[in-house]
């Protein structure tokens, strides 16, 4: 996203991360990172349940992978953050999603994982916006 | 539906979403739009 940040600008669009943190959480990371947008926190999950992001259940989310691609499956795990895994208002089995509002506010997009690599396309992303 | 969940679909309103910023102050996800089409990434998480 950061890497194509400037895509999103020249289509006027405003990009904004949300994580399961505190507020001071994520503008730790936003700095670590140095992200071009902002990134907030959801320390109670609230957002996420909201709009009913799927949580994942384990063997989806280690036991298949590890099954089906043993490697990279291995290799996940490894280069998994897991302190941000391990902290308490981190849910490791709740997937992501993403959203896309128009100049209305009216929802022309919107996306709930079904998998842990189901994540949407920076080109599909700007697709959408496109088409607006 | 659970009891706080939104119902978000495609030509709906956008979900009354309320984040944290630095220093744990509310915002609220409609706010940030400032009048133009917003992209909301939700991550999995911080990391």
């Amino acid at each position: 996203m950061q890497r194509e940040l400037e895509e999103f600008e020249k289509r006027d669009a405003q990009v904004v991360a949300v994580g399961m943190g505190t507020g001071a959480e994520a503008e730790a990371m936003h700095e670590r990172l140095g992200l071009g947008f902002p990134l907030l926190g959801d320390p109670d999950h609230d957002a996420y349940a909201s709009l009913d992001l799927r949580r994942e259940g384990w063997w989806n989310l280690i036991g298949r992978p590890l099954v089906q691609r043993p490697l990279s499956a291995l290799r996940d795990l490894a280069d998994a953050d897991l302190k941000a895994s391990a902290s308490p208002r981190s849910d490791v089995q709740r997937l992501g999603g993403a959203l896309v509002l128009d100049r209305d506010g009216i929802v022309r997009y919107f996306h709930r994982a079904a998998r842990s690599d189901d994540i949407p396309s920076n080109a599909a992303l700007l697709a959408v916006l496109d088409a607006l | 539906m659970l009891a706080g969940m939104v119902e978000t679909e495609i030509g709906g309103a956008a979900p009354d979403l309320v984040l944290r910023g630095a220093d744990e102050v509310p915002v609220k996800l409609e706010e940030l739009r400032g009048g133009r089409p917003l992209v909301a990434i939700f991550l999995r998480h911080f990391g």
